[in-house]
């Protein structure tokens, strides 16, 4: 399989300053397709911006970023949405005054010429319907469709969140703290949406609760201070003397 | 599914429906036939909306035939709301002080506001001429209006005065048969002679100042052309946006020039401003200011100090003019509303009079509109502004006068006549076919140079 | 088909008979002030493009509609045109105008969004006040109507015919694939960019759509006045049209509509019986930004699904995807069964 030995994602080097202050220290890492990563590691250690530089949401200040072998440094995210990058976000950033439906709409019609069309009615039986479906089946919101999302719940914003990054069937996803906010029992149902999500598709997971992170990934990151201080399978990250110094010192 | 199709045939339903409906909109005319019948008076089903009619006032005569609606626009709200006002008592005035009838028919006054916006003053003149059913519209005030509603007019046939709405072009180049300036004048009328004035009192370089649109436009290229055209030299034009606030750097560049005498016209409270500065900046005892009318117009001394006392300008009415006919009215107007009037006051007076006095030659019937106009056209008679007699483009030939600010002996300041330029033309002493193949006034055409060659 | 749809469509086949009939139950003057709200509605309904559905609000909007009469006005009344280039040239420069604020303000949103539009708006007055080609301060009059719709009913048959085409395709462009991105735009532009939307051209889209019925509007609107003039184009003109949408109701259709009428009414109506027509105007605006924020449509909405019982019952199931309206069967047992 010579895809395969493409990686899915490759930093190099990726540095982040913000006048005087270093947010991404030098960061280099690979992924290959279809594996899971964690990014963890204590407030302020650097992890979203790290993310940012990966959705385009920031440019690095040196260093390069490819998706499968193709430099995006400079590219603005809608163009990496092009290439097979999705996100969902930490702070909940959904539609709310439309319908979980129309919401997974827009997510699912992004990357086709069509959103653009204006001429034609919208059709929730057209050609993304699947798409749709498929999408709120993995989160388990498919009997929300036609509700406001500003009158759901955090729990099901969160599930909407997920659905959001999947519903263009992204090569890439970037999952930002998916259980920012939740209860233990919701926590429960995210950890199973997470690892319920298709095998092919390359993973990337922001938590700052480090237990359900190491749960659901193959292989962790820890970041402090914009530097990487470890990295390796949970298992090993579990065992990390460096690690747990630092959650301890921030905890 | 089902419910889907059944909501697709009634959409159809409801689109073939509306289709048709269109169709024979389209076919029949409503109401009969054709365009708006002007003047019709049998509309007895439909009563007009509540009418501001001017009443009271000594009833000289009895009226025997039907009333007359004269619709009359005028700014009074906005920020020419006290000119616009002066519009309004110098109209009323008339009829108070005449009576209100005349020809045998009573004259009721329809009042509209048209905010000073081009757009509403249209729509009030329709609803005049369309629901009030006026036989005649006098105003609007602005310039910019008055040719909006003078256009609208031409399409009605119901006859436009416009006492106060100055441009230019409404008896000039753009001449309408049934828009006629009824006491009114063109800017430059009053311009004209002033620019003569200054080169016979041996100003020979000098600059103008005026509002940057098309009224100072007008004003300044009328002082230009003749000033230039007799000799002397315009060395500097300086152009002001409406509502300056500050004229200190325009004081500088006129000191910078140093010229003989300077040509000012500025309109409201920026008038009031630059006589301010004008004397603040020590000016006023230096170089000689030659204002157009509006910019010592009564409404605004009204509200200047002793920096405005002794100022020159020249305009088409005198308050302080020592005649019967605008004694009577400075009085009359002065007892009524307690202050001195206007120009806006007195064009606004003399355009009842002229309608008057011709209502009277046609035993009021407004209703034959050619026979009126003709008289309207035929009257010379003397006004408060002095004799008045329409020239052939439908333009008042009539006196200016150079007037200086005066203070009068209660305390209150007038402009009095010091020089008169008797029966000025529109045209002044140009021939008009000439004079109309140039341009009309604008910043870029000010008829500097060898007229009318120099166009 | 529920009851709401079944009083919607009631409403809208109500509205349409009582439009066709108007010539004939109305006085002339009337008819043309139905006219003018009409250009107003258009008018309106293209400022809600923006600002209702992808939440830009823009104050320069009467640039765009003074461009388009200005072009009719120009050729009109400087060139002496026939109808057919009045209208070309009318419409192209409306459109060239547009693309170049679409460019200028593509980029940026929010408060810099606002400052952009309004300095297109004063660019245009100002060009409009200046230049002696398009009659500075006077403006450009001799505007005739094409001749086959010179009574004033035929105009107005002609004006509503226009109307009720641009709302359509407007009803369309909201319903669209295009519309709900807009709806997105609104909500969260960092979302929709990530989603794989360019958000610039998103804007730059809108901009042009709303654009094309701002200048079919303004160039209506110099046929229905006759005249062109600096007016068209000041600020008041740009926060007019922002004010009968908000009055009205914004983020729907009809609300803009609904709130031309109710202040060309104030303005030309109204405004003969009460001196203080401007205070009673504030006083309107004040009331819906205070006590309906939805305007007028919105708290009618909102009164029909609190007062009339079978509405109420609906409200729970109500869809808000518009296309899914004929789909109501399929979706109540859903939510039933939640």
């Amino acid at each position: 399989m010579p895809t395969s030995v493409l990686p899915a994602l490759r930093l190099d080097e990726v540095t982040v300053r913000f006048g005087g202050l270093v947010a991404v220290d030098s960061i280099s890492m690979e992924i290959a397709p279809g594996q899971r990563w964690a990014v963890i590691g204590p407030n302020g250690a650097g992890k979203t911006t790290l993310f940012r530089t990966v959705s385009g949401e920031q440019i690095p200040t040196s260093g390069s970023v490819a998706l499968f072998d193709e430099d995006i440094t400079q590219k603005p995210p809608h163009k990496r949405a092009h290439r097979g990058i999705g996100r969902t976000y930490q702070i909940t950033n959904l539609f709310l005054e439309l319908t979980v439906e129309d919401n997974v709409m827009i997510a699912a019609q992004g990357l086709s010429r069509s959103r653009y069309v204006s001429w034609l009615p919208v059709r929730h039986k057209g050609p993304f319907r699947e798409q749709v479906h498929w999408a709120l089946e993995q989160v388990k919101l498919s009997d929300k469709r036609t509700t406001l999302v500003n009158e759901m719940s955090h729990g099901e914003q969160r599930q909407l969140e997920l659905a959001m990054g999947l519903a263009s069937k992204p090569r890439l996803l970037l999952l930002d703290e998916p259980a920012a906010g939740l209860s233990a029992s919701e926590r429960v149902l995210m950890r199973r949406l997470i690892e319920e999500l298709p095998r092919d598709l390359t993973l990337v997971l922001i938590e700052h609760d480090m237990e359900l992170a190491l749960e659901v990934v193959e292989w962790v990151l820890v970041l402090d201070n914009g530097k990487m201080i470890a990295s390796g399978p949970p298992d090993e990250i579990r065992q990390n003397e460096t690690v747990h110094a630092v959650y301890l010192k921030s905890d | 599914m089902a419910g889907k199709q059944v909501k697709r045939r009634k959409s159809v339903v409801v689109g073939m429906l509306s289709v048709v409906m269109l169709l024979l909109a389209a076919c029949g005319a409503p109401g009969g036939e054709e365009e708006v019948v002007v003047g019709q008076t049998d509309d007895a089903g439909t009563e007009a909306p509540a009418t501001e009619a001017t009443e009271g006032g000594a009833t000289e005569q009895e009226a025997t035939g039907d009333p007359i609606k004269i619709g009359f626009l005028a700014a009074t709200t906005g920020t020419a709301a006290s000119s616009g006002q002066d519009m309004v008592r110098g109209w009323d005035l008339y009829w108070k002080v005449n009576g209100d009838v005349a020809g045998g028919r009573q004259i009721q006054t329809v009042h509209e506001d048209t905010a000073g916006d081009p757009a509403v003053g249209l729509n009030k003149a329709k609803r005049l001429v369309e629901n009030e059913e006026v036989k005649l519209v006098v105003g609007p005030l602005f310039a910019n209006v008055g040719l909006a509603v003078a256009d609208y007019m031409t399409t009605t046939g119901v006859p436009n005065f416009h006492p106060v709405a100055s441009a230019d072009d409404m008896t000039q180049r753009t001449r309408m048969d049934n828009v006629l300036r009824v006491g009114g004048w063109t800017s430059s009328q009053t311009s004209h002679p002033l620019g003569q004035y200054a080169y016979d009192e041996g100003y020979r370089k000098v600059v103008t100042i005026c509002a940057d649109y098309a009224f100072g436009h007008e004003m300044c290229g009328g002082f230009t052309n003749t000033f230039t055209d007799a000799g002397g030299e315009v060395i500097k034009q300086l152009w002001n946006p409406l509502g300056t606030q500050d004229f200190g750097t325009y004081m500088a560049q006129i000191q910078e020039q140093n010229p003989d005498a300077v040509f000012a016209l500025q309109v409201g409270g920026d008038s009031v401003r630059y006589v301010e500065s004008w004397s603040s900046f020590g000016m006023k005892d230096t170089i000689p200011l030659l204002g157009g009318e509006v910019l010592l117009d009564q409404s605004l001394l009204r509200n200047m100090g002793p920096e405005a006392e002794g100022l020159i300008s020249s305009g088409k009415f005198a308050e302080g003019l020592d005649a019967p006919e605008t004694q009577d009215f400075v009085e009359s107007f002065d007892n009524e509303y307690g202050d001195l009037p206007s120009y806006y006051a007195s064009v606004s007076y003399i355009a009842a009079q002229w309608t008057a006095n011709a209502l009277e030659e046609v035993d009021g019937d407004i209703e034959d509109v050619d026979a009126f106009l003709e008289a309207v056209r035929g009257l010379e008679f003397d006004s408060p502004g002095g004799p008045m007699k329409l020239d052939e483009y439908d333009n008042p030939d009539q006196n200016v006068y150079i007037r200086e600010v005066q203070t009068r002996e209660d305390g209150r300041m007038w402009n009095v006549p010091i020089k008169t330029y008797e029966n000025v033309s529109q045209f002044w002493e140009y021939d008009p076919e000439e004079f109309l193949e140039c341009p009309v006034y604008s910043r870029e055409y000010q008829g500097k140079g060898e007229f009318p060659e120099g166009c | 088909m529920t009851l709401t749809n079944r009083a919607k469509l009631a409403a809208l086949g109500f509205g349409l008979v009582a439009a066709v009939a108007a010539p004939y139950a109305f006085r002339p003057f009337t008819v043309s002030i139905i006219t003018l709200a009409l250009i107003f509605g258009l008018y309106a309904m293209s400022i809600d493009l923006m600002a209702g559905y992808a939440g830009l609000v823009t104050l320069g909007h009467a640039g765009v509609f003074a461009t388009g009469a200005y072009g009719v006005g120009y050729v009109a009344s400087r060139i002496g045109g026939a109808t057919g280039q009045q209208l070309l040239v009318g419409m192209a420069a409306g459109l060239v105008v547009t693309s170049i604020f679409a460019l200028m303000a593509m980029r940026v949103g929010g408060t810099y969004f606002l400052m952009v539009t309004l300095a297109q708006g004063m660019i245009v007055w100002g060009f409009a006040t200046r230049s002696t080609d398009l009659g500075a301060e006077n403006g450009l009059t001799g505007v005739a109507r094409p001749s086959a719709f010179s009574a004033y009913w035929k105009f107005y048959y002609l004006t509503l015919a226009i109307v009720l085409l641009c709302s359509l395709a407007m009803w369309v462009i909201v319903h669209s694939p295009f519309g709900l991105s807009l709806r997105g735009l609104k909500g969260s532009e960092t979302r929709l960019q990530m989603l794989g939307y360019n958000p610039a051209l998103t804007k730059f889209y809108v901009f042009m759509l709303a654009g094309l019925f701002g200048t079919v509007a303004g160039v209506m609107y110099a046929y229905y006045n006759q005249f062109v003039s600096p007016s068209n184009a000041v600020f008041a003109t740009s926060g007019k049209g922002v004010l009968m949408a908000i009055m009205g109701g914004i983020g729907t259709l009809i609300g803009p509509v609904v709130g031309a009428f109710i202040i060309v009414f104030i303005e030309n109506v109204l405004s003969v019986h009460i001196e203080r027509w401007p205070t009673l105007l504030g006083l309107l605006f004040i009331f819906t930004i205070l006590g309906a924020r939805k305007g007028f449509v919105g708290a009618l909405s909102d009164g029909w699904y609190r007062w009339v019982p079978g509405a109420r019952a609906e409200r729970s199931t109500r869809t808000v995807s518009p296309l899914d309206a004929g789909d109501d069967a399929v979706a109540a047992p859903e939510v039933k069964a939640n």
